[in-house]
């Protein structure tokens, strides 16, 4: 049976290799499979197995270099010696994805930052300070989704990324007496990392609060929203 | 009987099944990759609430590299390149990746009392928050065109 005969039956036809010895056992044998001798089927499968583990040592090592590489020269890549998730805020082991968690600082945890509710953040947003720049709100949440809407004025840090807004923002803190992080809420994290990282950039920790229901919250208020970048103006509705 | 390069790739150009299963898990494979590459740090928050590793600098680790290692395995797919280990990695990458929804979404279901086939979450697999039942079935059939290309009758490429 020729190549062809065969293939119109096998969608995985068999392409003969260069090793010498399968070639010479097919000599004697037959590409059919079912065909074949005990003694050829076997060679097959011992060469099937080994260029297995062959190629896929081969896609790991080469897969994983080109990996590394890629991450390095992405602009979005993660530095690999950075923890993320170091000295976390909170616990996220029996955490639902699907219930919101509003928790209260724990005891014997120093570097979580005490939170406050909706009323609270709005009262301070309220607050005749916040016009002096004395107390200033910071958006945790990653710059395309702050673009698309934050608290009026508030300051973007991502976490993830902070060297490019932490030095402005460090030197906003100097003068603010209080300062409210916030995320996207629910079971968002980043308000109290940002907070951390605000913490770690020489900020007094009594100064800082996280609003822990988050953007959400916000918004589902329906109180001012700011678009575009900080202080664009853009605000719905109209602050009275 | 005298065979030729040319007659094998021939016969691999023939083989209408094993392409087109290559390139349908290897455009998946690229297009996942690239959702979590293009954006590591949803994907380290998605994989930082399965909650399985102790020292949590591995997590930067596995949102690093992990996504470019998919791109990589679906491009060798795609154009025809260490096709059996590319597809044995890709089983094994979907394997581990099934096991840790299926008891991600067993936790939760644990938690809230929700049907199974109702959970719906972001797997952190690259396409969002996804219903669990439809994402398993997904990977069900991906692990079966990856397991169909890693065992196909090829002694060497």
């Amino acid at each position: 049976m020729g190549l062809a005969g065969l293939n119109a039956f096998d969608p995985f036809p068999l392409v003969v290799s260069e090793n010498a010895a399968f070639g010479l056992c097919l000599s004697g044998s037959s590409l059919e499979p079912t065909r074949r001798t005990p003694a050829c089927r076997d060679l097959e499968y011992t060469l099937l197995v080994k260029s297995l583990i062959k190629e896929t040592c081969q896609v790991l090592t080469v897969g994983l270099a080109v990996a590394l590489l890629a991450n390095r020269l992405s602009p979005r890549g993660l530095p690999l010696n950075r923890d993320y998730f170091k000295e976390s805020g909170r616990s996220t082991g029996n955490q639902s994805a699907v219930v919101p968690e509003r928790s209260s600082p724990q005891v014997g945890d120093p570097k979580r930052s005490p939170e406050i509710t909706a009323e609270e953040a709005l009262r301070l947003f309220q607050d005749p300070r916040r016009g002096q720049g004395r107390v200033i709100f910071v958006d945790a949440r990653k710059e395309a989704v702050f673009l698309l809407g934050h608290i009026p004025e508030a300051y973007p840090l991502d976490r993830f990324y902070p060297d490019q807004d932490l030095p402005a923002l460090v030197l906003a803190g100097i003068g603010a007496e209080q300062v409210v992080v916030y995320c996207s809420g629910g079971t968002c994290e980043d308000s109290h990392y940002a907070a951390l990282l605000l913490i770690e950039a020489g900020m007094d920790p009594t100064r800082i609060r996280v609003f822990a229901g988050g953007f959400t919250e916000w918004t589902s208020h329906s109180w001012p929203v700011e678009r575009g970048a900080r202080a664009s103006g853009l605000i719905t509705p109209q602050i009275p | 009987m005298n065979f030729q390069p040319a007659e094998s790739i021939a016969v691999i150009g023939r083989s209408n099944v094993g392409w087109l299963a290559r390139v349908a898990l290897g455009i998946c494979f690229v297009y996942l990759g690239l959702n979590k590459a293009l954006s590591p740090t949803d994907f380290l928050k998605a994989v930082h609430q399965y909650d399985g590793l102790d020292n949590t600098l591995y997590l930067t680790w596995i949102a690093a590299v992990l996504p470019w290692f998919e791109v990589f395995c679906g491009v060798a797919l795609l154009v025809g390149f260490w096709i059996r280990g590319s597809a044995f990695v890709t089983f094994g990458m979907l394997l581990v990746f099934s096991a840790m929804v299926l008891h991600r979404a067993l936790q939760i279901r644990g938690a809230t009392g929700v049907g199974f086939c109702e959970i719906r979450f972001d797997c952190g697999c690259g396409n969002g928050e996804v219903l669990v039942c439809l994402k398993l079935m997904e990977n069900s059939v991906l692990m079966f065109l990856a397991g169909m290309l890693s065992l196909r009758r090829f002694a060497v490429f």
